[in-house]
This record gives C-alpha cells, structure tokens and sequence, in this order.
C-alpha cells in the first residue's frame, strides 16, 4: 500500500510526503506424520518433530515501512534549497533462512540548487 | 578517498561545460536551462542493514555522510540539442545520462549508472538435517575465506565441533554486497548526402564486483551442505554495430552484436570429505568420486556472436509484413577441472530464428498473422569423471560408464521451437474493440527424455470508453500445454508393485524390497534403489492454465480518478496433482481537493497458493 501527496503551503514552499507499507507472509502445510508408514521398518518416523520442521521454517513473515518527507523552499525565482528524508524499517517474525533481518535506516539529502532557465 | 576527486573531477568537467555553454548561451539562437544542485546525502543504520538497505540508498552497511550533487542541463542551438543529467548521492549510488543531437547527423546516447546491493546470505539453519550444535556430527560444515582448504581432519577423527562452529560463526558475519557498475553507448550517424541510411555503433561495459554466498555439497550431501564467501568479479562486454535503411517501402535492418564475459572472481575450493563406514560389505569410500581439496563454483569465461536482419515492407491501408532472421554463436571455455574432464575444450551452441509478421485493416477488423521458427543447437559432449573402483553394479543404463568413468550429456536447452499466432482486433462501436488471440507453440527438444511440449493459447479481451468518466478493460486467456517440461524420472517413487494399501494413490516400499528389486545386488544404496525407482514425474509447469484480467477507471472530475483492477490465474496439471491459484486485486485513487493539494494512493493484494508433490529425501549417516 503507498499514499503520497504534495502540498503547495507558500508561494515558496512545496512539501511531499509518502508512506509505502508492504506485509508479506509464506506458508507451507504438510504434517509428515500423514505416512508415518512411509518405509515400513519405522527408521524414518517423525522421531524427535525435527521432520515437521521443514513446515515451521516454511513460515516465513515480514514487514516493510517506508515514511518520506520532504520540500523544496524557493529563495528566488532561481535559487531554491530542497531536503528530503527518508525512515525504512525491516520487521521479520522468524530467523528460520536468514537469521535475524530486522533493520531500520534512516537516509536524507540536503542541498541548495540553482535553476537557468 | 579516489572516488571523491574523481566525483570531483568529473562535476569540474560538468561545471566548466555548464559555464561553456553558458557563454554560448548568450547567443540570441541559444537556448539553455536546466538546474545544479549540491549538498549531502547521509544514512544511519541500526541492526541488520542487508533487507531494510537491500538496494542501497546512498550507504551499504555504515553510518556517515557524503558529498552529493545533482546537475541537469538542457541546451538547444541551432540543430544542436544536448540534455544531460547526472546525479551522484555518494560512490555506491550514482547516475548520469547524455543525449547529444547535432542536426540528426550525429546523436549519441551514453548512460552510466553505479548501484550496490546486498545478495542473499542462507543460515543453513534451516535445513534440518545440518542441525547446528549436533554434538554426534560435524554439521554444520562452514568455511570462511580465511579457513577454506585448511581442515585439519575428516570425519570422524579429527573434527573439532567448536572449530566447526567458529567457522559457522565466521561465515554468518559476512557482509555479502554486489557492486553493479554499467556504462552504456549508442551512437547513430546519418550522412547528409546519403539520407536514407542511418549508421549504428554501441558499447556496453558492464561489472559486477564483490562478494556473495557460494554454496555446495559434500559426500552425503543433504546433510553435509557448505558455505563460503565467494569474491566476484565479473566483466560483460558489448559491442554493437549495425544500418538501417529505407528504401521506398522498404526498410531494412542489420546488427552484429560481439559480447565477452570474463570472470576474474578468485577461485573456490573445498575439501571434499571421505567416509569411514563400511556397508553391505562396500567400504563407503570407495563410492566417492573424490576426497580431497577441489575446486566448485566457477563461471567460465564466455562469447556471443549474433547477426540480426530485419525487413519490413509498408503497404496501403496500414499494412505491413515484417521478417527477422537471427543467427549467434556462443561459445563457453569449459574443458573441466581436477575434478572432471571434457572431451572438448569449449562448449559451443548455435541459434537460427526467423520469424514473419503481416498486419492489415479489413473494414473494422484490424488483423495480424505472425509466425516462425528457431533451432538451438546446444553443446553435445561427454565429461569424464573419476572411475569408481569397487562398486560394479551400477546400471549402465544409468549413463555411467564404470569402466571409463565417461558421462555422455545433451543440452536440455537443443531444441526445434514452432510458432504460430492470429490477432483481430473489432470495433464493436465507438469506443468498444473486441480482440480474438490464437497461438500454437510447439517444442521439440533434442532429449527425447525432457519431452515434446505443445502449447494452444486462446484469449479475447473487450476493451471499452463507455463514456467520458467511465472506461475499463476485461480479458481471458486459456492455454493448453501439451506435456510441459517435467523432470523426467526425478519425481516421487511411485509404481503400481508397490501402492500403499493404507493410503491409496501413494506408495510405500522397504528395504527388503529395494533389495530383491531386478537389478539391485545385495547392498542397498540410493544409487540402485531410490533413484532407478523414481517413476512418477514432477512438475510445476501446468497443462492448463486461466487467466481473468480486468481494469476499470473512473474520472467524474478533473481533479479526481480512481482504477479499480484484479487479475485470477488458475494452472492445474493434474497427472503430477500440481494446482496453483493466483490472486491480484487493486485499488488506485488520485484527487487533487484543491491547487495546493495532490494525493494519490496505491493498494495491491497478492496471493498465490500452490499445491504439489515433492520428494523429500530421508537420510541418515
């Protein structure tokens, strides 16, 4: 889901903002002790759960959020300064693949610009 | 610090030619605007930076600040037209694009773009079998770089479970980024006294550096699966030339495109383990191909010829015919390594495609026939691996010669490839058209094994303005695909002999069985008995697949839209029980509630559910 917009507060000042959020999240359902006959001798039982594990891992969820503002104020018809900064955050419920993802990271641009025209 | 004088240098160069221009300007004939803009990009990270700065914004993995800059410039004079763009928010994520026109004789178009990355890095953890802390093993068998090829011992003697873990522990603290660089050129010439024919030049430059997780497989290998830092270093070199000419109602198109890649990554090695078990009376080393130190993952170096032609003849009434012809060589420097070899010292495949289209308007149908054909001519060759000196009993059939140690293998990608396509397009009224699809593929591939496939694809689509605030889109599409790529005896154990009286449809079988199955000798082993005895195919390419699309916009004001959309696919292949249903609704909205004001919103749910057999291998050593 992402909602932007932009609003025109003065004559010199033009202001932006967004925010983007994404939730995704994998299943895997199969109970192996549906054959718990499988090879007969019982050798490869579900011995210890470590076989339905493979659905456990197959639970895979995570969270994205991503928040930007920013604005451009116009000093004169040519000389402006813009900033814009930007707040991710990385959310996953299991560390079963690749470990502990969580991540936040915080990332801006300032800068003064000169508009030719 | 050379990457800043050299960003230094280069906005020098951009300012003084900015300042030229600038002097050029004040010429009357001259026009010249565009912006520049400077100041500083800065990132600060906390805990884990490889999914939140997946594609990295200005920083990979640490905190700070850079010099940034952003310049854009549009200059017109006289038949003269140059726009340039460039953007640098520090060394990891920098952009610049020139487009150059002087009087349509010359016009060039260079882009060069940096971008890091962060790849993918697998705990292993997840594979239950290499259980971490197994106290009775030695998985999980990690290296680093700076331990690779140093293993003192082999199981069972000499493994140190702490030493493994501390390699486990090296090789999770590995940062594994990917540098992209890419620079690319086209450049295309028309001589004045020669109007109709248009010259054409590119170059392409594209380099992949850094480091991403390399993983393999060891004896045993569903337990015993490795990982290792791998350095990368990969270059991919285009050149391009090419005509085209127009020739009254005729306009021809040549190109031939040369392309190198070299990989200069370091190469990866690994200690391949031996066994010290002894079953069915066969010492288990004996049943290994190797157990030393050797070589895995590496990219041989590669290049590409192609010569593509294209014609297209313009007739009356907006018709037109198109033919291309495409014929590329590429050849692979692959001859083997300590552990295999080839009976070739390069692998060569060959592509020829030709391909015709026909459009035309008949009253209110607008109708467009394409069809064609193309062969590749894959690499055929046999590699010769070390032989096996103790067990005999291996099926021939199995395409294992134990006496030579020589494998005979076909490209899975030679093929025959046919195709077929019809279009019409009706206008039903105004604003309303009615499209009708047909099209036939076949694949006839050179390994009899992987199949023939055969795909009939039928859609139609009405696409309508019902009036001025209401418009919208809906379509199907089904497709039956005759045998699709399956994997051809690799799938689930499965024979009538042996149905599982319990649970009808599956199959069972013991090792009892396994040994008095034909063929097999006295010892049981995956080799004689799972894999022979894999019969039922897998697959999750379907046989028929639906599709619904539809879209409609809504715009009762100016200042106001909304689009509604949604896709459902349906792909079924029932022999191997594979389902799969996809679900894609969405929502977009814009309204703009005053001249200050503008907002837009996006929302997209996707779901995808597959259902499936698979064959989960049980070990145990």
């Amino acid at each position: 889901m992402a909602l932007n917009g932009t609003y025109q507060a003065t004559e010199k000042l033009l202001l932006n903002a967004g925010f983007t959020y994404n939730h995704a999240k994998d299943s895997w359902d199969w109970d192996f002790g549906d054959r718990p006959q499988l090879l007969g001798n019982g050798a490869y039982e579900n011995l210890d759960g470590y076989n339905n594990l493979i659905d456990s891992y197959s639970d895979l969820t995570y969270e994205q959020y991503q928040t930007t503002v920013g604005g451009t104020y116009q000093f004169t018809e040519a000389l402006y300064a813009s900033a814009s900064f930007t707040y991710d955050v990385f959310n996953s419920e299991e560390e079963y693949v690749y470990g502990n993802e969580d991540g936040e990271a915080f990332s801006g641009f300032v800068g003064v610009g000169y508009r030719f025209y | 610090m050379k990457h800043y004088v050299a960003m230094l240098a280069l906005l020098s160069v951009l300012i003084l030619a900015a300042t030229s221009t600038l002097a050029i300007a004040e010429d009357s004939s001259a026009h010249l605007s565009g912006s520049m803009e400077v100041g500083v990009s800065g990132v600060d990270l906390k805990d884990n930076p490889a999914r939140v700065n997946e594609y990295v914004t200005y920083r990979s993995k640490d905190d700070g600040v850079n010099p940034a800059g952003k310049l854009n410039l549009e200059y017109e004079n006289d038949g003269v037209l140059l726009d340039l763009d460039g953007t640098y928010m520090g060394r990891r994520d920098q952009n610049y694009n020139l487009d150059l026109d002087y009087n349509r004789i010359f016009r060039l178009d260079t882009e060069y773009q940096v971008f890091e990355y962060w790849t993918e890095h697998d705990n292993l953890g997840h594979i239950g079998a290499t259980m971490f802390g197994d106290t009775a093993g030695e998985q999980p068998r990690i290296t680093s770089d700076g331990t690779v090829g140093v293993i003192p011992g082999q199981f069972p003697t000499d493994v140190d479970i702490a030493e493994a873990n501390q390699r486990y522990y090296q090789e999770l603290s590995q940062d594994y980024i990917i540098t992209h660089k890419e620079w690319e050129n086209e450049v295309d010439i028309t001589i004045p006294s020669l109007p109709n024919v248009t010259f054409h030049a590119g170059y392409r430059f594209e380099e992949r550096e850094g480091l991403e997780q390399s993983r393999t497989l060891n004896k045993c290998n569903q337990c015993h699966v490795q990982a290792n830092p791998k350095d990368v270093d990969e270059k991919t070199k285009d050149l391009t030339l090419g005509i085209t000419g127009k020739f009254g109602l005729v306009t021809i198109d040549y190109e031939y495109l040369s392309r190198d890649f070299n990989d200069n990554s370091d190469g990866l090695s690994y200690d391949y383990f031996g066994s010290g078990g002894t079953h069915g009376g066969i010492p288990d080393a004996s049943t290994l191909l190797y157990t030393s130190t050797e070589p895995y993952d590496q990219t041989p170096d590669s290049e590409k010829d192609s010569h593509t032609v294209k014609a297209r003849l313009d007739l009356e009434r907006s018709s037109s015919v198109t033919a291309t012809y495409v014929h590329a060589d590429i050849e692979s420097d692959k001859d083997g390594d300590s552990t295999y070899t080839l009976n070739k010292s390069s692998l060569k495949s060959k592509l020829d495609s030709f391909f015709m289209m026909g459009a035309t308007r008949i009253g209110g149908l607008r109708l467009s026939l394409r069809g064609g054909t193309y062969n590749i001519d894959g690499p055929d060759y046999t590699a010769n691996f070390p032989a096996l000196t103790t067990v005999t009993n291996l099926d021939p059939a199995l395409g294992y010669d134990t006496t030579t140690g020589d494998v005979h293998y076909e490209s899975a990608e030679s093929r025959d490839v046919t195709e077929f396509g019809i279009d019409g397009v009706y206008r039903l009224a105004q604003g309303t058209t009615l499209r009708l699809g047909y099209e036939y593929e076949e694949i006839d591939r050179e390994e009899d094994e992987l199949g023939d496939t055969k795909t009939n694809t039928f859609d139609i689509a009405v696409n309508s303005r019902i009036n001025k605030e209401l418009s919208g889109r809906v379509s199907y599409k089904y497709q039956d695909i005759d045998e699709p790529l399956r994997g051809a005896n690799t799938g689930i154990f499965q024979t009538a002999a042996y149905q599982d009286p319990a649970y009808p449809g599956m199959a069972y079988d013991t090792t009892a069985d396994y040994v008095t199955d034909p063929g097999n000798g006295p010892a049981v082993y995956y080799w004689n008995s799972v894999y022979p005895n894999r019969q039922l195919e897998t697959s999750m390419d379907p046989e028929k697949v639906h599709e619904i699309k539809f879209s409609s916009t809504w715009t009762p004001s100016y200042n106001m839209a909304a689009t509604v959309f949604g896709r459902y696919r349906h792909e079924e292949n029932d022999p191997v029980n594979f389902k799969q249903d996809t679900y894609v609704p969405g929502v977009s909205l814009y309204y703009a509630p005053n001249e200050k004001v503008n907002l837009t919103m996006a929302y997209t749910f996707n779901k995808m559910k597959t259902e499936n057999q698979m064959c989960v291998g049980w070990y145990h050593g």
